[in-house]
């Protein structure tokens, strides 16, 4: 499995997350303020364009990573699941 | 499997990068414990709900791959479901207040049930206080082979590993 296909298997859930912010902010409308810039977030992370960048970003990394050893960064969707 | 090797190979890597870089295997670790609602449906179950109490970990490999797991206890079910699997993130890398990730990951589920199977996932966390380290946290998560889905809503507290030199 590659990058590019960890991404596009990826792509639905990221859309179904977007939905269900979505679905919370149509109940909840004072959260819109709240929630409405992570929607648009997810919508342009899971863009054709942003997706496809993401991925060259990536295999780059990949090939620098023996040269340039970890590059560790805190991300806090790495604690969401 | 291919995944997994391919972590492997990741970690491998990184193990053998050239000494004299700032980052220390420690600084690449996040942990977190935290509570969170889960939603599971699919086309051949009913849809079941449930409170679980999750511990979640990530390796930082580059600055947007991490290998990330976790273990979770659903309260009212009484299950214990885990995951473990590969993490990108998918905005920018230097904002540690916001993120979002996709990624795969394999699940695994104590009892017979939804999830116990290869997964595609996004992820959301935020950190809403400057004075708290607080993480509220989304997910999103579909089975590659029934299409069962896992929706989560919850908060997280990052702990902070005192592992490394002094």
């Amino acid at each position: 499995m590659t990058i590019q296909d960890i991404i596009a298997k990826a792509a639905p859930a990221l859309a179904d997350l977007e939905k269900r912010l979505a679905e919370i902010v149509a109940q909840y409308p004072d959260l819109t303020k709240v929630l409405q810039p992570k929607i648009d977030a997810l919508r342009a992370a899971g863009s054709a364009e942003g997706l496809f960048a993401l991925g060259q970003e990536v295999m780059r990394e990949l090939a620098a990573l023996p040269s340039t050893g970890l590059d560790p960064k805190r991300h806090p969707s790495d604690l969401a699941g | 499997m291919r995944l997994a090797s391919a972590i492997a190979v990741l970690l491998g890597l990184t193990l053998i990068s050239p000494p004299g870089h700032a980052a220390t295997l420690w600084d690449s670790f996040t942990v977190g414990v935290g509570a969170q609602g889960a939603w599971f449906d699919g086309a051949d179950q009913e849809p079941v709900r449930d409170f679980e109490a999750t511990g979640r970990g990530a390796f930082s490999i580059t600055p947007h791959i991490s290998a990330v797991g976790g273990v979770q206890y659903g309260f009212m079910e009484s299950y214990v479901r885990s995951s473990v699997g590969v993490r990108i993130t998918a905005t920018d890398v230097a904002d540690q207040n916001f993120s979002v990730g996709v990624g795969v990951a394999r699940h695994f589920r104590s009892e017979p049930g939804p999830m116990d199977e290869w997964c595609a996932e996004a992820g959301l966390g935020w950190k809403p206080l400057a004075t708290s380290q607080v993480l509220l946290t989304a997910s999103s998560s579909i089975g590659l082979d029934t299409s069962r889905r896992l929706f989560t809503l919850g908060a997280m507290f990052p702990l902070k590993l005192t592992f490394a030199a002094q």
